[in-house]
């Protein structure tokens, strides 16, 4: 026995499914506008809900343990509102300031070891490894690759010489990379859909529902383009 | 007060502040810094989380703004602004792991969320079928190397076909991880070269002075 | 019908024949599946024997950070890594990294306070597995780096409270001090903080870490494997489906796998119909450019 709160949110859902799926019908439509709105509305709703409750607790929270300065953050974000207002806007400055240098060093300190010495030295790597030939052409492949392609992306001087051929071949094994990537991209893509269908379609008490509001929704954006008001109640 | 606020330099000084008392616990072990520099970042990750502040305001200044000049479409953006606040005030009455808060999520985040991403399997199949072509030899290249990389990750190929599952592996684990890692290197340069710019004072558009 | 329109029609094929196509064989294998084979790849081998490797003693990082988009192309791995985490007897804290976790991690979890089963919730009964006990929850403490690079270091100055306002004192959370008193980081994300947990959990800490990666996500995290930042990935459903069967629990993985078998094959003949359309009449024609929508 399914409970009404389950139910009633599975309906809400395929019809929220359904509506945004109406894009793919190439013209705006009410059913899309609607489901877009409530994406982007209810979506913000959550996110300041739950980054408030982030804020008292590891803002407000800490000030009753004697520890004053996270409390500080939530002054300085009143104070980056600020910005909003060109009167008072340089007042924003402060907290923006405080906010890049203390993340410039957060990240600036561990960026350059884990994107570029760690990339180097995996880079740099055995071209023969002895009883592993797959290993030995990936290491060679990679090592040349990189090579290759970081001589394609040289913008600061002329490519002449052997730098012409190594760019070009570069380019090519960049254009063999975007296709391996592009594989790869579908293949989430593929996954979320899939995914996502099972989760109307299953349990099954779902299914005549999903195809219920399949139905009540292409046949009301085919209706509403046949009168020619489909665009005209869109957003 | 305010004048010394509008200045660049003073902006300058607070960004190298903040910035060599993070970085100062890797070279100095002076404990009270230590303490201090851990309670500066907690203050910035929460400064950082109050930004969803701007967006809000910029949102439903923006969807009033449409509704009071009744633009096409506008009865979307005052229904968007309604949700923002039912949604918040839902969280704030009944906590966010309520069942009030959650039957929310449920029907419409989750939905919605997760279609908006879907929708791209059908463009990029759509894709395959009507604009990509081998016009080129470097689009034959991309063209080869994808039906390759697709065919290998079919799960019933590795069983007909185990070739191509390995050429599709090598593909992606050499040309494909080459490409992400010179992506990632020369992004790396990219923001230790913006990084040390913004502290030189180089990019001041970054910390709110016109012009750059 | 003459030559020439046969390589017409393969060049401009409908874009709603294909969208419906896509539909049918995504709707269809998951209505009435198909059972088709499938093989199971080196990379998710790796990550299987991580969480074979987890015990009594050991303490995992569970970073939730997929959101409702990713959680549906992840749900597969995302439930058969956390039954063998529960199976294990490993303690595990949670954090979220998106705000819609919460809501996700209920789904799986389930909420015992308010009588809410999860899937699974029968795993959890069945190992004795108890929130306090076994498992907390922190909730949304991964907003941003800083927060993640603050939690590395000193985990009680950001959190002292579960996500639900109760004190976190008295449990096995005493016991951690910073990003070194983990074993194990599992992290199943679209990227939100990955990176920042590379930088500052595994870089700073030597914490070992998985990760379960969405398709898009896949080629940008590759190099870390390289680079041994990360242990071992899981990738996208696929990926997902290799760990169900591996850990003998079918479940929405393995389900999904006819539809990508038959998807992928069907893009594969969409682009060779293409080209073939492309060299047979659109090459010589005046008609030479053409996207995916239009």
């Amino acid at each position: 026995m399914v409970e009404f709160y389950e139910f009633s949110y599975t309906l809400v859902a395929v019809l929220a499914s359904w509506s945004m799926y109406a894009t793919l019908y190439g013209k705006p439509s009410p059913f899309r506008s609607w489901a877009e709105s409530s994406f982007i509305g209810f979506t913000m709703g959550l996110n300041l809900v739950v980054t408030a409750n982030y804020v008292w607790r590891t803002g407000w929270e800490p000030f009753g343990r004697g520890n004053w300065m996270p409390a500080v953050g939530i002054l300085l974000g009143l104070l980056m509102i600020l910005r909003l207002f060109p009167k008072y806007s340089y007042i924003s400055r402060v907290p923006i300031a405080i906010s890049l240098g203390t993340n410039l060093a957060i990240s600036l300190r561990t960026t350059i070891f884990t994107g570029f010495i760690s990339q180097i030295q995996a880079t740099i790597v055995p071209f023969w490894i002895p009883g592993n030939l797959y290993q030995s052409i990936l290491n060679t492949t990679i090592s040349i690759s990189v090579v290759l392609m970081l001589s394609f992306f040289l913008y600061s001087t002329e490519l002449k010489g052997p730098l012409r051929y190594t760019s070009k071949a570069g380019e090519y094994a960049l254009y063999i990379a975007l296709g391996a990537v592009f594989a790869q991209t579908f293949m989430g893509r593929l996954g979320l859909l899939s995914g996502y269908m099972q989760s109307i379609l299953d349990p099954a008490w779902k299914i005549p529902y999903t195809f219920g509001f399949l139905v009540i929704v292409f046949a009301g954006v085919v209706i509403l383009d046949k009168y020619g008001i489909l665009e005209k109640y869109s957003d | 007060m305010a004048q010394l606020l509008r200045r660049k330099e003073t902006s300058l000084i607070l960004i190298g502040l903040s910035f060599f008392i993070v970085t100062g616990v890797y070279f100095f072990d002076i404990p009270a810094l230590n303490n201090f520099s851990n309670n500066l970042v907690l203050m910035v990750s929460v400064l950082n989380a109050m930004s969803i502040l701007l967006a809000l305001y910029s949102q439903t200044r923006r969807s009033l703004l449409l509704t009071r000049q009744k633009a096409h479409g506008w009865p979307y953006q005052l229904y968007l602004v309604i949700t923002i606040y039912i949604m918040a005030a839902l969280g704030f009455i009944y906590g966010q792991s309520s069942q009030q808060f959650m039957w929310f999520q449920y029907a419409i985040l989750n939905p919605t969320g997760s279609v908006i991403y879907s929708v791209l399997a059908f463009y990029m199949a759509s894709a395959c079928a009507r604009a990509f072509r081998a016009r080129s030899p470097q689009a034959a290249m991309l063209l080869i190397s994808g039906i390759i990389v697709l065919m290998g990750q079919a799960p019933l190929t590795g069983v007909f076909a185990p070739f191509l599952g390995t050429a599709g592996t090598y593909l992606t684990s050499s040309f494909a991880m080459a490409a992400s890692r010179v992506f990632t290197m020369s992004v790396t340069v990219g923001a230790v070269v913006l990084g040390v710019r913004i502290i030189t004072g180089k990019e001041s558009a970054a910390i709110g002075f016109e012009g750059g | 019908m003459s030559q020439g329109n046969i390589f017409k029609t393969m060049a401009t094929l409908d874009r709603r024949i294909i969208y419906l196509l896509i539909f049918l064989l995504v709707l269809a294998p998951t209505l009435r599946p198909l059972g088709l084979p499938i093989t199971v790849t080196q990379p998710t081998v790796t990550y299987y024997s991580y969480l074979q490797d987890l015990d009594e003693s050991d303490v995992v990082w569970a970073a939730w950070e997929t959101g409702f988009s990713a959680w549906n192309e992840l749900k597969a791995g995302i439930i058969a890594t956390y039954r063998e985490v529960i199976k294990s007897g490993a303690k595990m804290v949670v954090a979220f990294g998106t705000t819609e976790d919460i809501a996700v991690f209920r789904l799986v979890f389930g909420d015992p306070d308010e009588g809410v089963r999860g899937i699974l919730t029968p795993e959890l009964e069945q190992y004795d597995y108890q929130y306090g006990r076994d498992y907390v929850v922190l909730g949304y403490v991964l907003p941003n780096e800083a927060s993640t690079s603050a939690l590395a270091v000193d985990l009680h100055s950001v959190v002292t409270n579960d996500y639900k306002g109760r004190p976190l004192a008295g449990t096995f959370y005493d016991d951690l001090v910073n990003a070194g008193s983990f074993s194990l980081i599992i992290d199943f994300s679209p990227g939100m903080q990955t990176n920042a947990m590379i930088r500052h959990w595994v870089m700073d800490y030597g914490t070992p870490m998985i990760e379960g990666a969405i398709g898009v996500n896949i080629p940008s995290l590759a190099p870390y494997i390289d680079t041994g930042h990360l242990k071992a990935m899981l990738q996208s459903t696929r990926g997902c489906a290799e760990l169900e069967y591996l850990a003998g629990v079918p479940g929405p993985g393995l389900t999904s796998m006819d539809a990508f078998t038959l998807v992928h094959y069907l893009v594969v003949l969409f682009i060779i119909m293409g080209n073939i359309g492309y060299f047979g009449w659109e090459k010589n024609a005046k008609q030479t450019t053409r996207t995916a929508v239009g």
